[in-house]
Protein backbone atom coordinates (compact mmCIF):
# COMPACT_ATOMS: atom_id res chain seq x y z
CA UNK A 1 0.00 0.00 0.00
CA UNK A 2 1.12 3.42 -0.57
CA UNK A 3 -0.23 6.40 0.49
CA UNK A 4 0.00 9.65 -1.80
CA UNK A 5 -1.66 11.82 0.22
CA UNK A 6 0.91 12.98 2.43
CA UNK A 7 -0.15 16.58 2.83
CA UNK A 8 -3.92 16.38 2.44
CA UNK A 9 -4.20 20.31 2.19
CA UNK A 10 -7.67 20.60 3.95
CA UNK A 11 -9.01 23.94 5.19
CA UNK A 12 -9.82 22.95 8.47
CA UNK A 13 -6.58 21.83 9.74
CA UNK A 14 -5.16 25.01 8.61
CA UNK A 15 -7.90 26.44 10.89
CA UNK A 16 -7.66 24.24 13.87
CA UNK A 17 -3.41 25.14 13.81
CA UNK A 18 -4.10 28.88 13.79
CA UNK A 19 -6.95 28.27 16.57
CA UNK A 20 -4.54 26.49 18.60
CA UNK A 21 -1.89 29.07 17.45
CA UNK A 22 -4.67 31.76 18.95
CA UNK A 23 -4.47 29.93 22.12
CA UNK A 24 -1.53 29.50 22.64
CA UNK A 25 -0.67 33.42 22.20
CA UNK A 26 -3.67 34.48 24.40
CA UNK A 27 -1.88 32.53 27.31
CA UNK A 28 1.77 33.93 26.31
CA UNK A 29 -0.22 37.55 26.35
CA UNK A 30 -2.18 37.38 29.91
CA UNK A 31 1.45 36.01 31.22
CA UNK A 32 3.41 38.62 30.01
CA UNK A 33 1.06 41.25 31.22
CA UNK A 34 0.19 41.87 34.07
CA UNK A 35 0.70 38.58 35.83
CA UNK A 36 -2.76 37.95 35.89
CA UNK A 37 -1.60 34.11 35.65
CA UNK A 38 -4.57 31.95 36.54
CA UNK A 39 -2.73 29.08 34.67
CA UNK A 40 -0.44 26.19 35.31
CA UNK A 41 2.14 28.30 37.37
CA UNK A 42 4.57 25.97 39.01
CA UNK A 43 2.92 27.63 42.71
CA UNK A 44 0.09 25.84 41.26
CA UNK A 45 0.29 22.48 43.32
CA UNK A 46 0.96 19.98 41.34
CA UNK A 47 4.32 21.24 39.04
CA UNK A 48 5.10 22.50 42.67
CA UNK A 49 4.92 19.37 44.18
CA UNK A 50 6.94 17.57 41.72
CA UNK A 51 9.22 20.13 41.69
CA UNK A 52 10.19 20.04 45.27
CA UNK A 53 10.39 16.63 45.74
CA UNK A 54 13.11 16.19 43.20
CA UNK A 55 14.98 19.26 44.76
CA UNK A 56 14.58 17.22 47.70
CA UNK A 57 16.21 14.83 46.50
CA UNK A 58 19.31 16.37 44.60
CA UNK A 59 19.43 18.41 48.45
CA UNK A 60 20.46 15.15 49.60
CA UNK A 61 22.95 14.55 47.58
CA UNK A 62 24.59 17.96 48.30
CA UNK A 63 23.71 18.20 51.78
CA UNK A 64 27.61 18.30 52.91
CA UNK A 65 28.05 21.69 50.64
CA UNK A 66 25.02 22.93 51.74
CA UNK A 67 25.58 23.10 55.38
CA UNK A 68 29.14 24.36 54.40
CA UNK A 69 27.15 27.35 52.55
CA UNK A 70 24.36 28.14 54.90
CA UNK A 71 26.85 28.35 57.94
CA UNK A 72 28.84 31.19 55.89
CA UNK A 73 25.45 32.70 54.71
CA UNK A 74 24.55 32.90 58.51
CA UNK A 75 27.97 34.08 59.46
CA UNK A 76 27.55 36.95 56.72
CA UNK A 77 24.21 37.75 58.37
CA UNK A 78 25.21 37.58 62.09
CA UNK A 79 28.05 39.68 61.05
CA UNK A 80 25.80 42.65 59.39
CA UNK A 81 23.13 42.67 62.58
CA UNK A 82 26.52 42.85 64.77
CA UNK A 83 27.75 45.90 62.52
CA UNK A 84 24.46 47.43 62.54
CA UNK A 85 22.86 47.05 66.25
CA UNK A 86 25.07 46.07 68.73
CA UNK A 87 22.50 46.62 70.89
CA UNK A 88 20.15 44.65 69.82
CA UNK A 89 22.53 41.71 70.24
CA UNK A 90 24.19 42.28 73.50
CA UNK A 91 21.26 43.91 75.35
CA UNK A 92 17.37 42.16 74.92
CA UNK A 93 15.96 44.34 77.63
CA UNK A 94 16.48 47.27 75.93
CA UNK A 95 12.96 49.60 75.37
CA UNK A 96 14.29 52.23 73.25
CA UNK A 97 11.88 52.31 70.38
CA UNK A 98 14.69 53.47 68.37
CA UNK A 99 15.84 49.90 68.15
CA UNK A 100 12.42 48.17 68.15
CA UNK A 101 12.21 45.24 65.22
CA UNK A 102 11.40 46.75 62.18
CA UNK A 103 12.15 43.78 59.94
CA UNK A 104 11.30 39.70 60.36
CA UNK A 105 13.60 37.33 58.04
CA UNK A 106 12.16 34.22 56.83
CA UNK A 107 14.36 31.82 55.39
CA UNK A 108 13.45 29.59 52.42
CA UNK A 109 14.88 27.88 49.94
CA UNK A 110 14.76 27.87 46.17
CA UNK A 111 12.64 25.29 44.01
CA UNK A 112 12.33 26.24 40.76
CA UNK A 113 14.30 29.01 38.65
CA UNK A 114 14.93 30.32 35.15
CA UNK A 115 17.67 32.74 34.68
CA UNK A 116 17.91 32.76 30.66
CA UNK A 117 14.42 33.52 29.41
CA UNK A 118 12.88 37.21 29.22
CA UNK A 119 10.51 36.94 32.13
CA UNK A 120 12.51 35.07 34.62
CA UNK A 121 10.38 33.25 37.73
CA UNK A 122 11.95 31.46 40.80
CA UNK A 123 9.88 29.71 43.24
CA UNK A 124 10.30 29.54 46.69
CA UNK A 125 8.85 26.29 49.46
CA UNK A 126 7.38 28.52 51.54
CA UNK A 127 4.11 30.03 51.25
CA UNK A 128 1.11 31.74 53.17
CA UNK A 129 1.27 29.29 55.84
CA UNK A 130 4.84 30.14 56.71
CA UNK A 131 3.68 34.05 56.68
CA UNK A 132 4.79 35.17 53.36
CA UNK A 133 2.90 37.97 51.82
CA UNK A 134 2.35 39.56 48.35
CA UNK A 135 4.99 42.63 47.59
CA UNK A 136 7.63 40.68 50.23
CA UNK A 137 11.56 41.62 49.67
CA UNK A 138 13.33 38.36 48.87
CA UNK A 139 17.42 38.73 49.47
CA UNK A 140 20.30 35.93 49.92
CA UNK A 141 23.71 36.51 51.73
CA UNK A 142 25.27 38.04 48.21
CA UNK A 143 22.55 40.66 47.86
CA UNK A 144 19.15 41.31 46.38
CA UNK A 145 16.96 38.76 44.48
CA UNK A 146 13.73 39.87 43.91
CA UNK A 147 9.84 40.76 45.25
CA UNK A 148 7.40 38.36 45.71
CA UNK A 149 4.41 38.25 43.53
CA UNK A 150 2.37 35.48 44.30
CA UNK A 151 1.54 33.04 47.55
CA UNK A 152 -0.74 29.88 47.88
CA UNK A 153 -0.93 28.23 50.75
CA UNK A 154 2.73 26.72 50.39
CA UNK A 155 4.87 28.12 48.04
CA UNK A 156 5.25 31.44 46.61
CA UNK A 157 6.47 32.97 43.32
CA UNK A 158 8.80 35.84 42.76
CA UNK A 159 9.88 37.83 40.27
CA UNK A 160 13.42 38.19 40.30
CA UNK A 161 15.38 41.67 39.47
CA UNK A 162 16.41 39.80 36.36
CA UNK A 163 12.85 39.96 34.72
CA UNK A 164 11.68 42.82 32.50
CA UNK A 165 8.81 43.79 34.21
CA UNK A 166 11.05 44.45 37.72
CA UNK A 167 11.65 47.95 39.21
CA UNK A 168 13.88 48.26 42.07
CA UNK A 169 14.55 51.86 43.35
CA UNK A 170 18.28 51.74 44.74
CA UNK A 171 21.06 54.42 45.62
CA UNK A 172 24.65 54.72 44.50
CA UNK A 173 26.11 54.39 48.00
CA UNK A 174 27.67 57.00 49.55
CA UNK A 175 26.82 59.69 46.82
CA UNK A 176 23.32 59.87 47.53
CA UNK A 177 21.39 59.83 43.54
CA UNK A 178 19.12 57.18 43.65
CA UNK A 179 17.79 55.59 40.33
CA UNK A 180 15.31 52.61 39.08
CA UNK A 181 17.20 49.21 38.34
CA UNK A 182 16.06 47.76 35.46
CA UNK A 183 16.78 44.60 33.43
CA UNK A 184 17.07 43.85 29.64
CA UNK A 185 17.45 40.28 28.21
CA UNK A 186 19.61 37.97 28.68
CA UNK A 187 22.40 38.90 30.79
CA UNK A 188 21.50 37.50 33.80
CA UNK A 189 25.00 38.69 35.76
CA UNK A 190 23.87 42.28 34.97
CA UNK A 191 21.21 44.92 34.74
CA UNK A 192 20.55 48.57 33.76
CA UNK A 193 20.23 51.41 36.04
CA UNK A 194 18.47 54.57 35.00
CA UNK A 195 16.92 58.49 36.36
CA UNK A 196 20.65 58.72 37.29
CA UNK A 197 21.09 63.05 36.06
CA UNK A 198 24.15 63.46 34.30
CA UNK A 199 25.70 65.88 36.35
CA UNK A 200 26.12 63.41 39.26
CA UNK A 201 29.69 62.55 39.96
CA UNK A 202 29.68 58.74 39.46
CA UNK A 203 32.65 56.46 38.52
CA UNK A 204 33.39 52.96 37.40
CA UNK A 205 33.32 50.29 40.68
CA UNK A 206 30.94 52.44 42.53
CA UNK A 207 28.44 50.39 44.66
CA UNK A 208 24.96 49.85 44.56
CA UNK A 209 22.51 49.52 47.43
CA UNK A 210 19.20 49.61 47.79
CA UNK A 211 17.39 52.97 49.01
CA UNK A 212 14.55 52.31 51.17
CA UNK A 213 12.35 53.84 50.29
CA UNK A 214 10.24 51.47 49.34
CA UNK A 215 8.57 49.85 52.11
CA UNK A 216 9.56 46.33 50.50
CA UNK A 217 13.70 46.00 50.76
CA UNK A 218 15.26 47.86 54.28
CA UNK A 219 18.07 50.52 52.90
CA UNK A 220 21.50 49.41 52.51
CA UNK A 221 21.40 45.61 50.98
CA UNK A 222 24.09 45.09 48.35
CA UNK A 223 22.97 45.24 44.69
CA UNK A 224 25.93 45.68 42.87
CA UNK A 225 28.97 47.44 41.30
CA UNK A 226 28.71 50.13 38.23
CA UNK A 227 30.66 48.45 35.64
CA UNK A 228 29.93 50.87 32.76
CA UNK A 229 28.71 54.48 32.62
CA UNK A 230 27.11 55.41 29.00
CA UNK A 231 25.80 59.13 28.33
CA UNK A 232 23.87 58.82 25.59
CA UNK A 233 23.73 62.33 23.09
CA UNK A 234 20.70 64.56 24.02
CA UNK A 235 19.90 62.58 27.02
CA UNK A 236 19.69 63.91 30.62
CA UNK A 237 20.33 61.31 32.27
CA UNK A 238 22.87 58.39 32.17
CA UNK A 239 22.85 54.65 30.99
CA UNK A 240 24.43 52.54 33.13
CA UNK A 241 25.34 49.01 33.69
CA UNK A 242 25.32 47.36 36.71
CA UNK A 243 27.26 43.95 37.16
CA UNK A 244 25.18 42.32 39.92
CA UNK A 245 27.01 41.07 42.77
CA UNK A 246 24.58 38.13 43.67
CA UNK A 247 24.36 34.96 40.90
CA UNK A 248 20.59 34.07 40.43
CA UNK A 249 21.75 30.79 38.80
CA UNK A 250 23.25 30.06 42.38
CA UNK A 251 20.58 31.09 44.54
CA UNK A 252 19.17 28.36 46.89
CA UNK A 253 19.12 29.28 50.11
CA UNK A 254 16.80 32.79 50.37
CA UNK A 255 15.56 35.26 53.01
CA UNK A 256 12.76 37.20 53.08
CA UNK A 257 12.40 40.62 54.66
CA UNK A 258 8.72 41.44 55.93
CA UNK A 259 8.35 44.86 57.19
CA UNK A 260 6.38 45.08 60.26
CA UNK A 261 5.83 48.68 60.00
CA UNK A 262 4.80 48.62 56.70
CA UNK A 263 0.95 49.97 56.99
CA UNK A 264 2.41 52.96 59.16
CA UNK A 265 4.65 54.21 56.43
CA UNK A 266 1.73 53.66 53.23
CA UNK A 267 -0.70 55.30 55.88
CA UNK A 268 1.09 58.09 56.32
CA UNK A 269 1.75 58.95 52.50
CA UNK A 270 -2.02 58.13 51.59
CA UNK B 1 -1.28 -1.87 16.55
CA UNK B 2 -1.73 -1.33 20.42
CA UNK B 3 2.23 -1.99 20.99
CA UNK B 4 2.59 0.93 18.48
CA UNK B 5 0.71 3.59 20.83
CA UNK B 6 1.82 2.24 23.81
CA UNK B 7 5.65 2.99 22.47
CA UNK B 8 4.57 6.50 21.28
CA UNK B 9 3.73 7.26 24.80
CA UNK B 10 6.12 5.62 26.71
CA UNK B 11 8.35 7.25 24.62
CA UNK B 12 6.52 10.85 25.34
CA UNK B 13 6.73 9.76 29.30
CA UNK B 14 10.57 9.32 28.57
CA UNK B 15 10.99 12.54 26.76
CA UNK B 16 8.78 15.02 28.86
CA UNK B 17 10.91 13.77 32.45
CA UNK B 18 14.17 13.63 30.26
CA UNK B 19 13.12 17.50 29.40
CA UNK B 20 12.06 18.90 32.95
CA UNK B 21 13.92 17.20 34.75
CA UNK B 22 17.33 17.01 33.67
CA UNK B 23 18.05 19.21 30.57
CA UNK B 24 15.82 22.09 32.15
CA UNK B 25 18.46 22.22 34.81
CA UNK B 26 21.27 22.35 32.42
CA UNK B 27 22.72 25.81 31.87
CA UNK B 28 25.36 25.66 30.10
CA UNK B 29 27.77 28.75 28.61
CA UNK B 30 30.06 31.34 29.45
CA UNK B 31 29.44 33.42 32.26
CA UNK B 32 28.17 36.26 30.01
CA UNK B 33 27.08 34.03 27.66
CA UNK B 34 24.00 32.51 28.03
CA UNK B 35 22.74 31.03 24.86
CA UNK B 36 22.13 27.48 24.89
CA UNK B 37 18.86 25.84 25.82
CA UNK B 38 18.13 21.67 25.46
CA UNK B 39 15.22 20.60 23.83
CA UNK B 40 14.51 17.14 23.43
CA UNK B 41 10.75 16.78 23.33
CA UNK B 42 10.00 17.65 20.01
CA UNK B 43 11.36 14.13 19.21
CA UNK B 44 7.89 13.14 20.10
CA UNK B 45 6.29 15.14 17.38
CA UNK B 46 9.10 13.75 14.88
CA UNK B 47 8.19 10.01 15.88
CA UNK B 48 4.63 9.49 15.71
CA UNK B 49 3.50 7.48 12.79
CA UNK B 50 3.12 9.33 9.56
CA UNK B 51 -0.97 7.68 9.37
CA UNK B 52 -1.88 10.10 12.22
CA UNK B 53 -4.85 12.41 11.11
CA UNK B 54 -3.35 16.23 10.75
CA UNK B 55 -5.88 17.55 13.44
CA UNK B 56 -4.85 14.72 16.19
CA UNK B 57 -1.47 15.21 15.73
CA UNK B 58 -1.80 19.07 16.02
CA UNK B 59 -3.85 18.38 18.97
CA UNK B 60 -1.26 16.36 20.61
CA UNK B 61 1.35 18.71 19.98
CA UNK B 62 -0.54 21.67 21.64
CA UNK B 63 -1.32 19.65 24.87
CA UNK B 64 2.46 18.17 24.93
CA UNK B 65 3.49 21.93 24.70
CA UNK B 66 1.33 22.88 27.46
CA UNK B 67 2.80 20.12 29.45
CA UNK B 68 6.45 20.90 28.90
CA UNK B 69 5.00 25.00 29.83
CA UNK B 70 4.06 23.68 32.90
CA UNK B 71 7.08 23.33 33.89
CA UNK B 72 8.97 26.21 32.40
CA UNK B 73 6.42 28.80 33.91
CA UNK B 74 5.70 29.75 29.87
CA UNK B 75 2.10 29.28 29.02
CA UNK B 76 1.56 28.95 25.80
CA UNK B 77 5.48 29.43 24.79
CA UNK B 78 5.86 25.65 23.83
CA UNK B 79 2.92 25.07 22.94
CA UNK B 80 2.57 27.59 20.55
CA UNK B 81 5.89 26.60 19.01
CA UNK B 82 5.52 22.89 19.04
CA UNK B 83 2.14 23.17 17.23
CA UNK B 84 3.60 25.03 14.20
CA UNK B 85 6.28 22.25 14.22
CA UNK B 86 3.56 19.62 13.89
CA UNK B 87 2.05 21.92 11.28
CA UNK B 88 4.99 22.26 8.84
CA UNK B 89 5.84 18.22 9.87
CA UNK B 90 3.71 16.82 6.74
CA UNK B 91 4.72 19.40 4.14
CA UNK B 92 8.83 18.56 5.04
CA UNK B 93 7.72 14.94 4.85
CA UNK B 94 6.46 16.08 1.23
CA UNK B 95 9.21 17.68 0.43
CA UNK B 96 11.52 14.71 1.72
CA UNK B 97 9.18 11.80 -0.33
CA UNK B 98 11.34 9.15 -1.94
CA UNK B 99 10.17 8.57 -5.36
CA UNK B 100 7.78 5.64 -4.70
CA UNK B 101 6.04 7.15 -1.80
CA UNK B 102 6.05 6.61 1.67
CA UNK B 103 4.46 3.49 3.29
CA UNK B 104 1.19 3.97 4.87
CA UNK B 105 2.06 2.01 8.00
CA UNK B 106 5.63 3.84 8.56
CA UNK B 107 7.39 5.45 11.69
CA UNK B 108 9.54 8.45 10.49
CA UNK B 109 12.84 6.78 11.78
CA UNK B 110 16.56 5.80 11.01
CA UNK B 111 15.56 2.23 11.18
CA UNK B 112 13.09 2.80 8.24
CA UNK B 113 14.61 5.55 6.41
CA UNK B 114 18.31 5.94 6.68
CA UNK B 115 20.54 8.14 9.16
CA UNK B 116 20.94 11.09 6.04
CA UNK B 117 17.42 11.32 5.61
CA UNK B 118 16.30 11.52 9.48
CA UNK B 119 19.21 13.81 9.94
CA UNK B 120 17.57 16.61 7.17
CA UNK B 121 14.32 15.76 8.62
CA UNK B 122 14.72 16.53 12.47
CA UNK B 123 16.99 19.48 11.22
CA UNK B 124 14.89 21.22 9.37
CA UNK B 125 11.81 20.75 11.91
CA UNK B 126 13.59 21.13 15.14
CA UNK B 127 15.53 24.29 13.63
CA UNK B 128 11.91 25.69 12.93
CA UNK B 129 10.55 24.48 16.10
CA UNK B 130 13.41 26.50 17.82
CA UNK B 131 13.23 29.57 15.86
CA UNK B 132 9.79 29.98 16.53
CA UNK B 133 9.83 29.39 20.51
CA UNK B 134 12.44 31.91 21.05
CA UNK B 135 11.34 34.67 18.16
CA UNK B 136 7.91 34.15 20.08
CA UNK B 137 9.63 34.53 23.48
CA UNK B 138 10.72 37.89 22.70
CA UNK B 139 8.04 38.77 20.72
CA UNK B 140 9.60 41.53 19.35
CA UNK B 141 12.33 41.84 16.07
CA UNK B 142 14.22 44.28 18.40
CA UNK B 143 15.85 41.61 19.91
CA UNK B 144 16.59 39.68 16.22
CA UNK B 145 20.54 38.86 16.70
CA UNK B 146 19.93 37.51 19.71
CA UNK B 147 17.47 35.30 18.66
CA UNK B 148 19.37 34.17 16.16
CA UNK B 149 22.33 33.48 18.34
CA UNK B 150 20.22 31.24 20.74
CA UNK B 151 18.73 29.46 18.37
CA UNK B 152 21.83 28.66 16.29
CA UNK B 153 23.64 27.18 19.47
CA UNK B 154 20.57 25.67 20.93
CA UNK B 155 19.96 24.32 17.15
CA UNK B 156 23.58 22.45 17.10
CA UNK B 157 23.07 20.92 21.12
CA UNK B 158 19.50 20.43 20.58
CA UNK B 159 20.25 17.97 17.36
CA UNK B 160 22.99 16.44 18.53
CA UNK B 161 20.78 15.44 21.49
CA UNK B 162 17.96 14.24 19.78
CA UNK B 163 20.13 12.65 17.09
CA UNK B 164 21.91 10.50 19.82
CA UNK B 165 18.63 9.89 21.65
CA UNK B 166 17.74 7.66 18.16
CA UNK B 167 21.13 6.18 17.54
CA UNK B 168 20.94 4.53 20.82
CA UNK B 169 17.76 3.31 21.39
CA UNK B 170 16.85 3.17 17.66
CA UNK B 171 12.87 3.21 17.46
CA UNK B 172 11.45 1.33 14.65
Amino acid sequence: MRNPLVVNNKLYVFILFIILEIISFVLIINYNNKQKDIFLYSSNLFSGYINSKYTNLLQYFELKKINEKLKKDNAFILQQSFNKNPATVYDNKTEDTLLEKRFNIIPATVCNKSIDSRNNRMTLDKGSNDGIKKDMGVIDAHGLIGVVRKVNSDYASVVPLINTVSRISVLVKNKGYFGILEWEPYDYRRTKLTSIPKHANIERGDTIITSGFSTIFPKGILVGTIEEIQLIRGSNYYDIIVRLNNNLALAENVYIIENLKKDLKNEVEK
Amino acid sequence: MGSLWANNIKRFIILVLIQILILKRINIGWTDFNYIHFFIYPLFILLIPLKIQRPFLLIIAFFTGLIIDMFYDSPGLHSSSLVFMAFVRNYILKFLEPRDGYKIDITPTIYNFGFNWFLIYSSILVFLNIFWYFSVEAFSFQYFPDIILKTIFSFIFSEVLIVLYVIILNPK
